[in-house]
């Protein structure tokens, strides 16, 4: 029995096992030009003389410490406004409408404002990063904030809980799975932002940088290698994220 | 002085506003209720009995007329009254132990003490063992003996309870009744007010039953039940009793046999 869910458990291996598979037939037969499409072999040799000249580590590490600010800044903001506008209805008609107007804005249509006030900066950078965090972040935590059931409202009122209290044992708790998949929507928001943080503010360093050089060099095994890291990175990151919400509310499964 | 845990209702009225209309739901409540004893409201939906309960609570806050507990007007909820409700509130992301412990956490007894108090009360409702379960993976059953726990860790002098049983399968609701009167026994000092639907349980476990009738809700008889405990559903006495009540609500089975020839 045990054997079949573990077999099953690699399903999802099955579709880019076979996409593999078709690229390895095209370029063998050289139907697309090893320019635009390069051979899974040169890939994976490129990947290795890559990790081993080490480069792409440092690119790694400015990429992902880069993430880890902005990210950090947004969810922090996000959950001290969602909770603000939660928690009182007054700070939500007053910061409310600014907020959804402001949200239609695209974050990408950010980058002039930012690079004009900050320049091409490393803060400019970590601002829109925190920008993309900070919008799911804000709606989950409002919407989560709203969560609480009027019945469990008069259980704090029956023991007569004050403000604080009522905050930490009955709001935020109802509102945890809203604030875990906004963390979870913010951090995979802030990984594919760095990409384009890194390319539209120009500087050095990072994966995003790594990508657009090889772009200009016409590299495209480095190309498919940076885009094959960040998925990687992005799924690691989301499937971390499932991890840590199943243990945080265990209390939701039942038997 | 008044005893601890004495209930006095006196001219009480309540009326709610509905689109502009006054409409009244209590009126010229007036009800005693001593120390320790167990008392049970009874009535048709509708007939306020829930409100009369929300408002010795303190859930709900203007009325006219009186609600004295130990002689002090009632404005708001206190630590001096236990709640039970009908679904039972258990705090899903607090474990069994957490939740009974809710009543202490403002209080500075120290964490031992405050454990031993929530395994006295655990005991008590017979849920030992059970302190790190989640309320979702107990029966119905079990979260009520949870929520009496909880209601009951303060040590309240009253103990309002609207429809405790009543989300309860049958069988599952008279074990529930036996509990509730060993619990009840081993605090006699609370004075217990429950809210029921059924007829039977009311009088297995009152001291006290109070009927109402609806628009606008009045206390239609008050009748004493003085059989001794245990209680045995199946005697005359009980059955006589649960007729005479059934009767107010003109529920009654007419005499078969008047009819036989």
């Amino acid at each position: 029995m045990d054997v079949n869910k573990e077999v099953l458990k690699l399903r999802g291996l099955v579709v880019p096992l076979a996409l593999l598979a078709v690229w390895w037939i095209i370029t063998k037969n050289e139907w697309v030009s090893a320019v635009f499409l390069p051979l899974p072999e040169t890939v994976a040799a490129t990947f290795v003389k890559l990790f081993l000249k080490g480069k792409i580590f440092v690119d790694l590490n400015e990429s992902i410490t880069k993430v880890a600010k902005g990210f950090l800044v947004g969810i922090t903001a996000g959950f001290l406004l969602g909770t603000a506008m939660g928690l009182s209805s007054t700070l939500e008609k007053l910061f409310g409408p600014l907020f959804n107007a402001v949200r239609q804005v695209p974050i990408l249509g950010w980058i002039p404002v930012l690079i004009l006030i900050f320049g091409l900066t490393e803060l400019a950078k970590i601002i829109f990063i925190a920008l993309g965090a900070f919008y799911p972040m804000t709606l989950n935590t409002f919407d989560g904030c709203r969560q609480l059931k009027k019945e469990y409202l008069e259980v704090a009122r029956v023991f007569e809980f004050n403000k604080p209290r009522l905050l930490w044992r009955f709001i935020l708790p109802s509102a945890l799975p809203s604030i875990l998949s906004g963390i979870r929507v913010s951090m995979s928001e802030a990984w594919m932002l760095v990409i384009g943080a890194e390319i539209f503010f120009k500087t050095r360093g990072g994966l995003g940088d790594m990508m657009w050089e090889a772009k200009t060099r016409v590299q495209m095994d480095i190309v498919f290698i940076t885009i094959l890291i960040i998925g990687l990175i992005g799924f690691i990151l989301n499937y971390v994220m499932k991890i840590l919400e199943n243990r945080l509310l265990r209390w939701r499964i039942s038997n | 002085m008044t005893q601890r845990g004495t209930l006095d209702i006196v001219n009480l009225k309540k009326t709610f506003n509905v689109n502009g209309n006054t409409t009244p739901v209590l009126e010229n409540i007036n009800l005693k209720v001593k120390q320790g004893e167990f008392v049970s409201i009874i009535g048709p939906s509708g007939c306020g009995k829930t409100t009369l309960l929300r408002l010795v609570i303190g859930l709900e806050n203007s009325y006219e007329g009186q609600i004295l507990l130990d002689g002090k007007r009632i404005n708001g909820p206190g630590l001096d009254r236990g709640v039970v409700f009908q679904d039972h509130r258990l705090l899903p992301w607090l474990t069994v132990e957490r939740n009974v412990g809710l009543g202490l956490e403002g209080k500075r007894n120290g964490k031992v003490v405050n454990k031993e108090i929530v395994q006295a009360h655990l005991k008590l409702v017979g849920l030992q063992g059970f302190e790190k379960v989640y309320p979702a993976q107990l029966s119905g059953g079990m979260a009520q003996r949870a929520a009496i726990a909880r209601a009951l860790v303060n040590q309240p002098e009253l103990l309002l309870l609207d429809e405790p049983l009543g989300a309860l399968d049958a069988l599952t609701r008279m074990y529930m009744q036996l509990e509730l009167e060993k619990i009840w026994k081993r605090e006699a000092q609370v004075t217990m007010i429950m809210i029921t639907h059924d007829v039977e349980e009311a009088v297995y476990l009152s001291d006290k039953v109070v009927i109402m009738s609806s628009r606008p809700g009045t206390i239609k008889k008050i009748i004493p039940v003085e059989l001794p405990r245990p209680r045995d559903r199946a005697s005359y006495d009980f059955m006589k009793l649960k007729e005479e009540i059934l009767e107010e609500f003109q529920l009654h089975a007419e005499n078969v046999f008047s009819y036989a020839i």
